[in-house]
């Protein structure tokens, strides 16, 4: 069993390389992985995107994805979209796997309220009022400034 | 912070202390966290003085943090100034960071150095490094749990004592309502063991904090999480739930409920209960020639997350307390002395309750001790730093035993100690509330 995920993590490792390649992130670029298929959250977090590219002083950021409406989606946002690259769902759970071993980048953002695993963000909605704007602000891309109405900047 | 990350923490912040780039030059530390803290003390007991405190996070900056303020890293570094060398201490977001220093100049091994515990990226040693912890974590699971396939491993890698009180306080009810049968709670520390099984526990095991990280890393990775392994510490970094922290109000309890347990309602919390007449404790009393209902149990040294009041003040609390007839007595450890003044209280966490409860009084910072004896009858004073933040929320909001429904007698003071009499008032205006009370009904 653990070998297995082993393998499936050494793949999502390659995956990782080549879009660190292919995309120069380490050089003020963000990946936004968009791994379901929940429309309102998808939204949400594309809603979001130029935040975090205003909250990290981002080049910008690449949608990486296994669903065609998002890519779709996120090809029509013209700001701060560097690029969406559409990946096989097989892929997609490979990158999931490697970051489950370990957090190996905080240039990586999962849009997922379950996902990598120990996420309970699923538990969290609509207690004491939180939102999905909240859950995607300030669990999934971490903006410290996020209140609820926006982003206070420093 | 874990002791798991203390080592490689005070190993690093020596190495930079004595870069011959250092000298001359004036430190600035980049990021106002509670890890942070630990290497500015560290940074200092090597000769380095820590010049200024920058952040990015809006709600940090404008607020003391170690005797400076926070500031905005543009406020201090722009323009480059070569007299600064910047140490930036983070987790995973370092190379972020170090992007940013970069970009307004600062350039890694020159002026600015990087410190953190475990340093992590897409590397070959990095990989075969977490892919030996989480191989590592399996073969210890098997142990914990000797084989058996239908037993819970609940796992408590973080070794404060106020954590342990929460989940206990939940624990039963959780296990009643998983239907689970066998389980095994493993922790960190012995204290952490002796809070439980003050709470009853009776299948507490005691185990090293690297063992149950590697636990952690293997269930997480497995995806064993739930069935067989739950973590019983909220948010335990990097979990996308720890931003939640203080935000609209979210409490310490409130996570644990939510987030931990996947409480959807209102579990009531099986508090134990304390005794007054606990004979162990009463021949402390009597050892220390303290006297029961009329003793006051200050409570300095205990670890907590933010900055403390110093001797001064607690000298101070102490002779106020005296001068109204109560002994007081100082919960200290072997290693500690007591306040000035006032006598030592030596006793094993699993007392702590029956012996405040005794006491009849206690003042203490917040910390998990707070926790362990809120449930008593005691009229309890909590000191919060004024300034302590804790993610989203102030210390006071976040860790409110009051908020949380545990301190049925407890005044809660935000504190800053100015030197003066004004916040030894409040403390003895709150240990003495219910005096007041009486004299005027």
């Amino acid at each position: 069993m653990i070998v297995r995920r082993l393998i499936a993590a050494w793949r999502g490792r390659a995956v990782w390389i080549r879009l660190c390649k292919r995309y120069d992130i380490d050089n003020g670029a963000y990946v936004v992985a968009f791994v379901e298929d929940d429309h309102a959250l998808n939204e949400v977090a594309l809603a979001h995107v130029e935040d975090l590219i205003a909250d990290r002083r981002a080049r910008g950021v690449i949608v990486v994805t296994d669903q065609a409406w998002v890519a779709e989606r996120a090809g029509r946002e013209t700001d701060g979209i560097l690029a969406v690259e559409v990946l096989p769902e097989r892929e997609i759970e490979f990158l999931i796997s490697f970051y489950e071993l370990y957090q190996f980048t905080p240039r990586l953002f999962f849009v997922s309220l379950t996902r990598p695993s120990e996420n309970r963000l699923s538990k969290m909605v609509g207690v004491r009022g939180l939102t999905l704007d909240d859950l995607v602000c300030l669990s999934m891309y971490r903006i410290r400034g996020w209140s609820g109405e926006g982003v206070a900047r420093v | 912070m874990s002791d798991e990350k203390k080592g490689p923490l005070r190993k690093q912040a020596g190495r930079v202390a004595r870069r011959r780039a250092l000298r001359g030059k004036k430190a600035v530390l980049f990021g106002a966290s509670l890890v942070a803290a630990r290497v500015k003390k560290e940074l200092e007991e090597n000769g380095v003085t820590v010049h200024a405190v920058i952040d990015n996070d809006p709600d940090k900056v404008g607020r003391r943090y170690q005797g400076l303020v926070v500031q905005r890293p543009e406020d201090v570094l722009v323009p480059f100034n070569d007299e600064y060398v910047v140490i930036l201490v983070a987790f995973s977001p370092a190379r972020e960071m170090l992007h940013q220093l970069e970009t307004l100049g600062y350039r890694k091994g020159r002026q600015a150095f990087v410190i953190t515990p475990v340093p992590l990226d897409e590397s070959l040693r990095s990989f075969a490094r977490f892919a030996l912890r989480a191989v590592r974590g399996y073969m210890k699971y098997r142990k914990l749990t000797r084989g058996r396939r239908d037993s819970t491993l609940f796992v408590m890698p973080y070794p404060g004592t106020g954590d342990i009180y929460l989940v206990e306080l939940f624990l039963q009810s959780f296990v009643e309502r998983q239907g689970i049968r066998d389980y095994v709670l493993a922790v960190g520390s012995k204290r952490c063991a002796q809070v439980a099984q003050m709470m009853g526990e009776t299948r507490v095991k005691v185990t090293d904090e690297k063992t149950l990280h590697q636990v952690i890393a293997y269930s997480r990775f497995a995806r064993a999480s739930g069935d067989s392994v739950v973590v019983l510490n909220e948010g335990w970094a990097p979990e996308p739930t720890e931003w939640l922290r203080g935000y609209r109000g979210l409490n310490f309890e409130e996570m644990f409920r939510h987030i931990v347990f996947e409480f959807e309602d209102k579990v009531a919390p099986q508090v134990p209960a304390s005794s007054a007449t606990n004979p162990a404790v009463l021949d402390i009393f009597a050892e220390q020639g303290l006297i029961p209902g009329r003793t006051v149990v200050l409570s300095p040294y205990t670890n907590t997350l933010f900055d403390i009041p110093d001797e001064a003040f607690w000298e101070r609390v102490a002779a106020r307390c005296r001068e109204r007839g109560l002994t007081v007595c100082t919960n200290c450890g072997p290693k500690e002395k007591p306040i000035a003044g006032t006598k030592a209280a030596q006793f094993p966490l699993s007392l702590a309750g029956d012996f405040v409860e005794t006491a009849g009084y206690f003042v203490g910072v917040r910390s998990g001790f707070c926790d362990i004896v809120s449930g008593t009858a005691s009229r309890q004073v909590v000191l919060y730093d004024q300034d302590g933040r804790f993610y989203k929320g102030s210390a006071y909001e976040y860790f409110s035993l009051v908020a949380m429904g545990l301190g049925r007698n407890v005044c809660e003071l935000e504190f800053r100690d100015d030197g003066g009499d004004e916040s030894v008032d409040e403390v003895i205006a709150g240990l003495t509330v219910n005096e007041a009370i009486e004299a005027l009904t």
